[in-house]
């Protein structure tokens, strides 16, 4: 009784609380066991109860824990304890530590060759070859091709080239697929004089390791593999909105990493399936890991599959049905996206992100009421969801255009995460431009760049609402930053160049285009944006600038948009007739196409070029504003 | 009596417990934080940076110091903010020649140098020149090639020169690749990351951790010739590369013409030998310095190249993982073997993960030292498991050679027991005292600078070889002979260990020698020229072509 009191005190108990929940209690029911076993037991059971604790501990990186739990389990038994702490010791360097591990259970267990093969290796690391081969010549008699290599590596250690060469080969002959064998053996062919031969195995060096089946290691692995398992399980019903590559990462980690990647879980699968293992609940996590990796493999029709039997095996795993949606949602399949929210809202109907998600689809669908029920629906039975009042405003701009202003002042005055701060702040910009209320847009946008100040798309609308309200001056400032943040954007620099033209800076214009040239890679946008601008303002650029424009833009890009606007061009010079032949030819270009509104365009500014009248322009500086 | 015998053996005690190399970083006003930017995204460009240089900007004779600096990484909220904008750090050197009291000043607005971001490292060379030392900035994201005016201050001129990069540069190396007496550069370039393809790699416990390089496509490495103005890129000479993060330059195959070494992180490390027909050609498979000897690739981070052995042919050392070894490739008979195990640094080198890696003599014996600047790239369970917010932290290590090569673990009484998340590292002196001092960089940590207290008093001599009116002479290979034969090889560089510049003179602890030395000098491009006799215990100031040649 005092030996079980005094086993049970020792049993060593790591702080479990970083890990995952189930995790700890998969711990813990071990750790209960193991007392349990030590009321009741004989010394070696007891020994292997404790020894058993230690794997676990080991196959969860409790290193320390791991080896009290051998120590007190090899003073009992030492084999195959002593082998374990040898392990542990190799792990963390302590290599003369492993030395006495091993040679105890050696010792324990005169027939423990792999422990003779660890030692081996060992010795070689600590650059004690005599050794070494004395470990790998006693375990021999398994004559593997990982003993062979051991030994071969140690003679080339003590200068004996040839026997290395000879036994090297051997390992090579047994495992041919062991690629990590040909550049040791290369260097004993160049040590030995061989060069051709040194040559032709150190090309042909490889990562493909020597197999050796260890079932003391196997041990630990079979731990691991059910313990990532049960993590991948419990980060699911943590996150169900699981994002893919922490799970990706971690299967890779932890399942997949040696074996491959699908097929490993498949293949465990199959296997398990046919032995009658498999539960429910593991097919449906197993398909659960295979649709991750699927998915990070971009085999999307297999990841799909694998989700939707994750779903079948485990009804309540909501996790999968998220994949499912987010992978429609990649490949824009907004119906089946929509389709599977369904099933999320049919099961769960307070789940928020679902419904969220399902009112954002519902709306690009052109669903708009649909969309705005189901809004309305979360912000009765959630009214603190702040995204649901946001897209709510959003939808409502055009309907209920002062509620929807309303609604984002509300939001602005409580807490919430920047972007959203920041669409509010957008969308009643947008809200006041509609009223023509451009001071107070500007307000908005300003407070949106002062908290986004490296956002180029916000600076790009401040700039375009200050020139739309005159104020080319202040908009010249905020393209310059814009255009520091990214000097790639069209828009910014065409719009610094306009709102110079407008300021009647021809100079400054000039001097902002030459950098814009410099800047952009493709100069066609810039020329159409141009070319638009001078059709609506015509004092920017002369009618012979804005013909040798358009003519070269003609020539050179053949597009639709330099076709039209070179006929708008002709036109403005009065050469009206030329103009309507250009765009009659266009006209039967773009004719079968399903554009309607370009082909009605080009229609209504041919009737006016046959009028001797000039075209109708595009409104100047709206298409400024980005969308 | 007996009190003073008891003083003077208290003195002595205290003299024999103070460790070598003394932290006086900010004692001597380098206060500097490095703030990696992190914000619980696991990223792996947090666990990376950065480097650190040795630069005498202002050539008063004694060296100023630029420290790197990170950046915010994404959107969210670092977890460890900064008291101050974040930007790399110039700091001059205010050495008191008389009393030699150092003390540092933060100059960096004075010097118009302007680098606020993602910083890895800092290379120092004349690349165009004119006797000024430049500094070329490698980051994640656009690097920066500052050329120092020569008044104090610096001007930005890399769209000018064409020698941008915007990829994540760690390494970079100025090398005269065509012998045309200009500086080529050589940018290396570690993994196709961004914040899109980022990826967390749970730990066993189910924690967050962080993935390694092999997740990421490699970056490829960009060689600029210099036109004498600008660069020309003809980066497709490299035809392979791999998750670079280190770089040095040593004529290998003794041809007169510099050859690349380029060590990476987890692929197999390159040697690009560099014949005169123009094609640079990968032999470090067959060399033996591309793998350890196990054939393994492993990963590499910093690297160095000296005559560690006394053999006089130089050697490579390599910095890697825990449960790795550093690797030491000792050249023999014309290739590299990987001689590791026994040179007595794998024991210990297994047991933490190496970045800056410095071959210095911190006793002056003549047999060079080596100090590993440690901190892991994955969260240490054992740290994690109390919660540490940054669990990557492990002590340095330093070496000592005790011959021939052969080396003892001597961490505990050369260094101090700082645990941190060492980065980069640079030799050089500092005072001016004739001993080599060591700058270190901390990831998320203060940078700090050892001060060499080693109380050997052996003779020294140091060698500033410089160019006619221009810097400092690169990659020459310096051998000085003892008046009792002894010969010591050293090698003339800027550019080592992880993404930092070192001291470009040349040191050599001479033991228990005090005579004049004779030097002779093996330039890259094959000239040899002697200089001699040198008295010891004093700098040389030397130029080429005013020796003798044969």
């Amino acid at each position: 009784m005092i030996a079980f009191a005094l086993l049970a005190f020792q049993v060593p108990k790591p702080d479990l609380s970083p890990l995952k929940p189930v995790l700890q209690a998969h711990i813990i029911e071990a750790q209960h066991a193991v007392i349990a076993a030590l009321d009741q037991a004989t010394p070696e059971i007891q020994a292997e109860a404790i020894g058993g604790l230690g794997l676990i501990y080991h196959a969860h990186s409790f290193r320390i824990e791991a080896e009290q739990a051998y120590q007190i389990a090899s003073q009992t038994t030492p084999h195959p304890w002593s082998y374990y702490l040898g392990m542990i010791a190799v792990e963390t360097g302590h290599l003369d530590e492993a030395v006495g591990y091993f040679k105890t259970a050696i010792e324990s267990e005169l027939s423990h060759s792999f422990a003779s093969v660890r030692l081996g290796y060992v010795f070689l690391d600590l650059n004690r070859p005599e050794d070494a081969a004395r470990a790998f010549r006693q375990a021999e008699k398994i004559n593997d091709a990982f003993t062979l290599f051991g030994l071969g590596r140690a003679e080339a250690d003590m200068g004996h080239f040839d026997e290395a060469i000879d036994l090297m080969s051997k390992a090579l002959a047994l495992q041919p697929d062991a690629t990590t064998i040909h550049y040791p053996l290369g260097l004993a062919y160049r040590r030995a004089g061989n060069i051709e031969k040194a040559r032709e195995h150190l090309s042909q060096r490889g990562d493909i390791p020597i197999s050796f089946p260890d079932p003391f290691l196997a041990r630990i692995s079979a731990i691991t593999t059910t313990s990532s398992l049960m993590v991948v399980v419990a980060m699911a019903q943590e996150e169900p909105r699981l994002n893919v590559r922490d799970f990706e990462g971690y299967i890779h980690a932890h399942l997949a990493g040696k074996q491959g990647t699908v097929k490993y879980l498949s293949d465990a699968y199959d296997f398990h399936e046919k032995k009658g293992t498999l539960t429910d609940n593991a097919r449906a996590y197993l398909h659960f890991a295979m649709g991750i990796l699927s998915e990070g493999h971009r085999q999307l029709d297999d990841a799909i599959e694998h989700y939707r039997q994750a779903f079948r095996f485990d009804n309540e795993l909501m996790a999968s049905l998220y994949s499912q949606a987010r992978i429609f949602a990649k490949t824009g399949e907004k119906k089946r996206e929509k389709e599977v929210y369904d099933v999320i809202l049919n099961t769960w109907p307070r789940e928020t992100d679902a419904r969220l998600d399902r009112a954002q689809v519902s709306a690009e669908l052109g669903l708009m009421e649909s969309a705005i029920e189901d809004l309305e629906t979360l912000l009765e039975y959630a009214p603190e969801t702040h995204m649901a009042r946001l897209r709510l405003a959003q939808l409502q701009e055009s309907s209920h255009s002062e509620d929807a202003l309303r609604a984002y002042e509300q939001l602005l005055s409580v807490e919430i995460p920047k972007d959203q701060q920041l669409a509010c702040l957008a969308g009643a910009a947008r809200l006041e431009l509609r009223r023509n209320q451009p001071d107070q847009a500007i307000g908005y946008l300003k407070r949106a760049w002062l908290m986004a100040p490296n956002d180029p798309a916000i600076g790009l609308q401040l700039a375009a609402i200050m020139a739309t309200a005159d104020r080319y001056a202040d908009a010249i400032k905020i393209y310059n930053s814009v255009i520091e943040l990214d000097d790639q954007l069209e828009l910014a620099h065409f719009g610094r160049y306009a709102a110079a033209i407008l300021l009647d800076d021809s100079a400054q214009a000039l001097s902002f285009l030459e950098q814009s040239r410099k800047a952009l890679p493709s100069q066609r946008r810039l020329a159409q944006l141009m070319l638009r601008f001078g059709l609506r303002h015509p004092g920017s650029l002369n009618i012979g600038e804005l013909l040798a424009l358009s003519r070269a833009q003609v020539d050179t890009e053949h597009g639709i948009a330099e076709e039209e606007l070179h006929a708008m061009t002709l036109a403005l010079s009065g050469a009206y007739e030329q103009a309507a032949s250009r765009q009659a030819a266009l006209i039967d270009a773009v004719r079968s196409t399903d554009d309607r509104i370009l082909v009605s365009r080009l229609y209504g500014n041919l009737v006016r070029y046959q009028q001797s009248q000039p075209p109708v322009v595009p409104d100047d500086l709206a298409f400024l504003l980005p969308p | 009596m007996m009190k003073h015998v008891l003083v003077a053996w208290m003195s002595v005690l205290a003299l024999a417990q103070e460790p070598w190399l003394i932290d006086q970083a900010s004692q001597m006003g380098l206060t500097f934080t490095h703030t990696n930017g992190m914000t619980g995204e696991w990223t792996i460009l947090e666990t990376m940076g950065s480097g650190c240089a040795f630069i005498d900007y202002d050539r008063d004779g004694d060296l100023d110091v630029y420290l790197v600096q990170g950046a915010k990484i994404g959107s969210g909220t670092m977890l460890f903010p900064p008291k101050s904008p974040l930007s790399d750090r110039l700091f001059r050197n205010d050495l008191d020649g008389a009393t030699g009291k150092v003390s540092f000043v933060d100059v960096t607005q004075k010097s118009g140098i302007s680098a606020a971001g993602y910083g890895m490292g800092a290379v120092v060379d004349d690349f165009d020149r004119d006797g000024w030392p430049d500094l070329y900035v490698t980051n994640y994201g656009p690097n920066q090639l500052w050329r120092n005016l020569g008044n104090g201050t610096f001007e930005d001129v890399t769209e000018r020169t064409k020698s941008g990069d915007d990829r994540w540069s760690v390494a970079a190396l100025f090398v005269d690749i065509n012998n045309d007496t200009l500086p080529d550069l050589l940018i290396t370039n570690y993994v196709e990351f961004t914040l899109e393809n980022h990826r967390i790699c749970p730990t066993k416990s189910g924690s967050k951790g962080y993935c390694g390089p092999s997740l990421y496509p490699d970056a490829r490495d960009r060689l600029l010739i210099n036109k004498g103005g600008t660069f020309e890129d003809v980066s497709q000479k490299l035809t392979e590369f791999g998750s670079a993060l280190g770089a040095i330059a040593l004529d290998a195959d003794r041809d007169n013409r510099l050859d690349l070494y380029i060590a990476n992180d987890g692929d197999p490390n390159i040697l690009w030998l560099n014949p005169n027909n123009g094609v640079l050609v990968n032999r470090a498979l067959e060399w033996g310095c591309a793998v350890n000897s196990r054939g393994a690739p492993e990963a590499s981070m910093g690297v160095a190249c000296e005559d560690s052995d006394g053999d006089g042919d130089l050697d490579i050392i390599v910095t890697h993982l825990s449960s790795e070894t550093h690797t030491l490739y000792s050249q023999q008979k014309g290739y590299f073997e990987d001689q590791t195990l026994s040179t007595g640094i794998a024991a210990s080198s297994r047991r933490a993960t190496g970045f800056g890696v410095n071959w210095i003599d911190v006793d002056r014996d003549g047999w060079l030292d080596l100090f590993i600047a440690n901190g892991n790239v994955y969260a240490i369970e054992e740290l994690q498991r109390v919660n540490d917010p940054y669990p990557l932290h492990q002590p340095n290590h330093f070496f000592q050679n005790k011959g021939s090569g052969k080396y003892v673990d001597a961490s505990q009484v050369a260094i101090e027991p700082f645990s941190e998340v060492s980065r980069g590292s640079a030799a050089g002196d500092f005072d001016n005292d004739g001993d080599i001092d060591l700058l270190v960089t901390n990831n998320n940590g203060p940078v700090r600078l050892l001060v060499n207290r080693h109380p050997n008093q052996y003779a020294w001599i140091g060698i500033a070889l410089c160019e006619e009116s221009a810097w400092y002479v690169m990659h020459a290979e310096l051998i000085v002979t003892t008046a009792s034969g002894r010969k010591l090889l050293r090698r003339a560089h800027s550019v080592s260990s992880y993404a930092s510049s070192e001291d470009p003179r040349v040191l050599f602890g001479l033991g228990e020698e005090h005579g004049p030395v004779q030097l002779e000098v093996r330039y890259s491009d094959g000239v040899v020229e002697q200089f001699g006799p040198l008295t010891p215990n004093r700098y040389h100031s030397l130029v080429r072509g005013k020796g003798t040649t044969e």
